[in-house]
């Protein structure tokens, strides 16, 4: 179990990366967009998303600022940063050669 | 501190009170939206709220583990953030030091020669008053014995320190301690083995002695009880310095055979590190003294009678027993001694002895006796005198930087007005004294490692057997250092008042430097009256140290060559020294030659007495300045026309009146050729005295003494008399009740 979760975390924090590759995004609007763009199939509870985000942000890959909202609301903004960025580039490519080689193995069968 | 709000809005640093306001305001917003979005979808609200806090997740669960990964982010964050100040604190004090190279070499060796000079004498005082001796387990159960004598004589009830050979079969019976004895000084004594002679340094002990020390061999095995009959084949231990030093630490030392005063002995182990008794003083070997005794004494000492009291005494307190039950234990069975002695020819026991239990450290058994020996106090003197150039030194530190602060007015008024807390200000300062006090602590080390054991053997006329510098006085010099460069630089900053910025910034350095500036005037006067008290110490010293030049101690040294036969061949037979006198005289150049047991008049150990009838025993006793004698050949006033007549009188304790009480006292053998061989006592006797010979030229150099001492008295109509060792004499009678010496001359009876 303790290595799905692994798993599962590893691949929340490149998802959350990439839900921050087009600009900074406040919590919501990350977790909102990994609901919308994987249209729900994904079932991960935003508290997930969020613990990812301050791990990332501990791992200085992000960056994290109090802004205001477009509803004029208070909110705690998170941006990539440079080397946020390159981490998102290796695990996409890491991903997908991971993603080849396991299906070419089922694609054998 | 700013509010936190400020520090929010400019992003500054944010401390972990934060975390959990920000992790609630943000999980709060996301609900919020979430639930404005789903109403916005066409959900009521109240169902729309359950929803995204159900899609959410456990609230309280999130916010724990959020607080969690920012708390810890946090106190990184912190710590790199603090570290990195301290860093470029020193950064920055190094740069602004090394700008000023003359006022940082100033400083640096201004401190490293007052700490310097302070952990040396640390090293010294901790070694004499602060610690048990090194290799000692739990030396708190370890205590000195002393006994303390029943009779009050003229000057009142005496503390002493050793103890009679005799005694120690009494102490050792002992239930509620263990007891041991140790000779009282490491004895210079010939010491041969395969690879020749060497004049080493012997300490007798009881075969407890170890034992009771709880010493651990780093070799071997220590001393047993069983070593100590005179029976068992004789066995040493040797130091471990010895053991490095001669046989290159190869442990196939263990079974060789050493001989010491030519008799055999096999070493059965090696000494700890550092281990040399009850005194710093360095020892070589170990000899138990139920085999060594008769060798190094004579077989005087088995003889109760015999009053050498040289024997240090200490003992274990075994467990559930007291300090009281041991003093009182012992106390009887130094009593059954004294009954024995009172059924003694001499008869002449003290029935009130008591003994008393004291402190093993070196230096605070001295203070328990009440006689601090010269290098003690000399010691302690000096520690003061660098105690006080350690703060002399820290005043002109202080002032130093003091004048550099108001020099640096401008720079201070600037960073002030650009908005620089005084806190940091004063870490800036603070860095840059610790720094110098970091760098002074290092040379410090060096200077107390280098100089340290050469200002110590000044203080400590002997060797010691571990060297000064070690962890504790390391520690000594780095807690002092850190301590000073505190000091050093908190004065100025503290006491020095926060300048007054516009002003500063107006006026610029020169004026304002100089106003106000009470702290500089404290640290001048400090530093000023410190000095007037070494300068009026150097002055008295100067002048002692004239005076003491100008004593005349009766003896010329000059055209006078002293050769020791102190090295022997075990297997050689002993030198004739008639035959050796004679070949030396026949060298070219030679005008007379003799033998003499000690080569300066002033010097002797373990003496017996020469008197003329009728007159009262001299108490010898050399801690109280004499007489003082020596063993000589028969032509050595022939050979020793430097040893001029009344020149002894400075030295010499019944003609220097150093004690207004003292005995009247034979000076020695120059004073007694043309000056008549008495001093008027004040009841009219008139006293000689002359050192018995010991070791292994006993017999032939009674003869000699005899003939000398017949001349002498002939020559100063004093009349008959008896040369007496102790063994040689026939009956006499005592004439005056036993005394014991503290530093352990003994007294034997000699007419």
């Amino acid at each position: 179990m303790p290595k799905d979760l692994d798993l599962i975390r590893g691949t929340l924090d490149m998802l959350v990366l990439k839900a921050l590759a087009w600009g900074p995004r406040h919590g919501y609007a990350v977790t909102a967009w990994i609901r919308d763009t994987t249209a729900e199939e994904l079932r991960v509870e935003d508290a997930a998303l969020y613990a990812s985000l301050h791990r990332l942000a501990a791992q200085r890959w992000v960056e994290a600022e109090w802004g205001v909202s477009e509803n004029g609301r208070k909110a705690k903004y998170y941006s990539l940063t440079a080397a946020g960025r390159g981490q998102l580039r290796a695990q996409t490519a890491t991903w997908a050669r991971y993603a080849r080689a396991v299906e070419r193995v089922l694609g054998t069968a | 501190m700013l509010p936190r709000g400020i520090r929010r809005l400019f992003r500054l640093y944010r401390g972990h009170g934060d975390v959990e306001d920000d992790v609630a305001a943000e999980i709060a917003f996301h609900v919020e939206t979430k639930t404005k979005a789903l109403v916005a979808a066409g959900m009521i609200p109240a169902a729309a709220r359950d929803e995204a806090l159900r899609q959410f997740g456990d609230v309280k669960r999130a916010r724990r583990e959020l607080a969690a990964i920012d708390h810890r982010d946090t106190g990184r964050r912190l710590r790199a953030d603090w570290l990195e100040a301290v860093w470029s604190d020193l950064r920055f004090a190094a740069r602004s030091l090394a700008r000023a190279p003359g006022f940082t070499a100033v400083v640096v060796l201004t401190l490293a020669l007052g700490l310097g000079a302070t952990a040396a004498m640390f090293g010294v005082l901790d070694r004499l008053l602060l610690r048990a001796p090194i290799g000692i387990s739990d030396p708190g159960e370890v205590v000195r014995l002393y006994a303390k004598e029943g009779e009050p004589d003229t000057r009142g009830q005496r503390l002493l320190g050793q103890f009679l050979f005799t005694e120690f079969d009494f102490f050792d019976q002992a239930r509620s301690a263990a007891v041991a004895f140790g000779f009282h000084r490491a004895m210079p004594v010939p010491f041969d083995d395969a690879a020749g002679a060497l004049d080493a340094r012997a300490e007798l002990v009881s075969a407890t002695y170890f034992q009771v020390l709880g010493v651990r061999p780093a070799l071997g095995r220590v001393l047993l009880p069983a070593d100590d009959s005179a029976g068992s084949s004789p066995a040493a231990v040797i130091s471990y310095a010895l053991w490095q030093g001669r046989y290159g630490g190869l442990t196939s030392i263990v079974g060789r055979v050493i001989h010491v005063k030519r008799r055999a002995y096999t070493v059965v182990g090696v000494a700890p590190r550092g281990f040399s008794g009850l005194t710093p003083q360095s020892v070589d070997c170990w000899l138990p003294a139920g085999v060594a005794v008769e060798d190094v004494f004579g077989p005087g000492l088995r003889n109760p009678h015999t009053r050498y009291y040289v024997f240090d005494a200490v003992a274990r307190v075994r467990p559930r027993f007291t300090r009281e039950q041991v003093a009182g234990e012992l106390t009887l069975a130094l009593r059954r001694h004294q009954a024995l002695l009172a059924t003694g020819p001499f008869s002449a026991a003290d029935p009130g002895a008591t003994v008393v239990l004291g402190s093993i450290v070196p230096g605070r058994s001295q203070v328990e006796l009440g006689r601090h020996d010269d290098s003690l106090s000399l010691s302690l003197l000096v520690a003061a005198v660098a105690l006080i150039v350690c703060l002399i030194a820290m005043a002109n530190v202080a002032n130093l930087l003091l004048l550099r602060a108001l020099a640096r007015r401008r720079e201070t008024g600037i960073r002030i007005a650009l908005g620089v807390s005084r806190w940091r200000l004063l870490r800036s300062v603070l860095a840059e004294s610790l720094l110098l006090a970091a760098v002074a602590g290092a040379a410090a080390a060096w200077i107390a490692s280098a100089g340290g054991e050469v200002l110590r053997k000044l203080l400590v006329q002997e060797d010691w057997a571990a060297p000064l510098f070690g962890t504790r006085v390391f520690i000594f010099v780095a807690l002092t250092a850190v301590v000073v460069g505190t000091l050093t630089g908190l004065v100025p900053a503290l006491l020095g008042g926060r300048p007054d910025v516009l002003a500063s910034l107006r006026a610029g350095v020169r004026l304002s430097a100089w106003r106000r500036s009470r702290v500089r005037g404290t640290l001048m006067i400090g530093q000023v009256a410190l000095t007037m008290a070494l300068l009026a110490g150097l002055g008295l010293f100067a002048r002692s140290l004239a005076r003491a030049t100008q004593v005349d101690f009766g003896v010329d040294a000059g055209h006078l060559l002293v050769a020791s036969t102190a090295r022997e061949d075990p297997k050689a037979p002993p030198i004739d020294i008639d035959a050796l006198l004679a070949r030396v005289r026949h060298i070219p150049g030679v005008r007379a030659a003799t033998a003499e047991e000690e080569a300066l008049p002033m010097f002797s150990f373990g003496v017996s007495y020469l008197r003329a009838e009728g007159v009262a025993s001299l108490p010898n006793n050399t801690s109280e300045g004499g007489p003082f004698y020596s063993l000589i050949g028969q032509d050595y006033l022939d050979a020793r026309p430097d040893v001029r007549p009344g020149g002894v009188h400075g030295a010499c304790n019944g003609c220097a009146g150093k004690r207004g009480d003292g005995p009247p006292a034979l000076a020695c053998w120059g004073r007694a050729r043309e000056v008549p061989l008495h001093h008027d006592h004040p009841d009219g006797q008139r006293q000689a005295a002359l050192q018995q010979h010991r070791g292994d030229h006993r017999e032939r150099a009674a003869e000699r003494v005899g003939a000398s001492v017949d001349a002498v008295l002939r020559a100063t109509g004093i009349g008959p008399a008896l040369v007496g060792p102790r063994h040689h004499g026939a009956q006499r009678k005592r004439s005056r009740p036993p005394r014991r010496a503290a530093d352990g001359s003994a007294e034997d009876d000699g007419a």
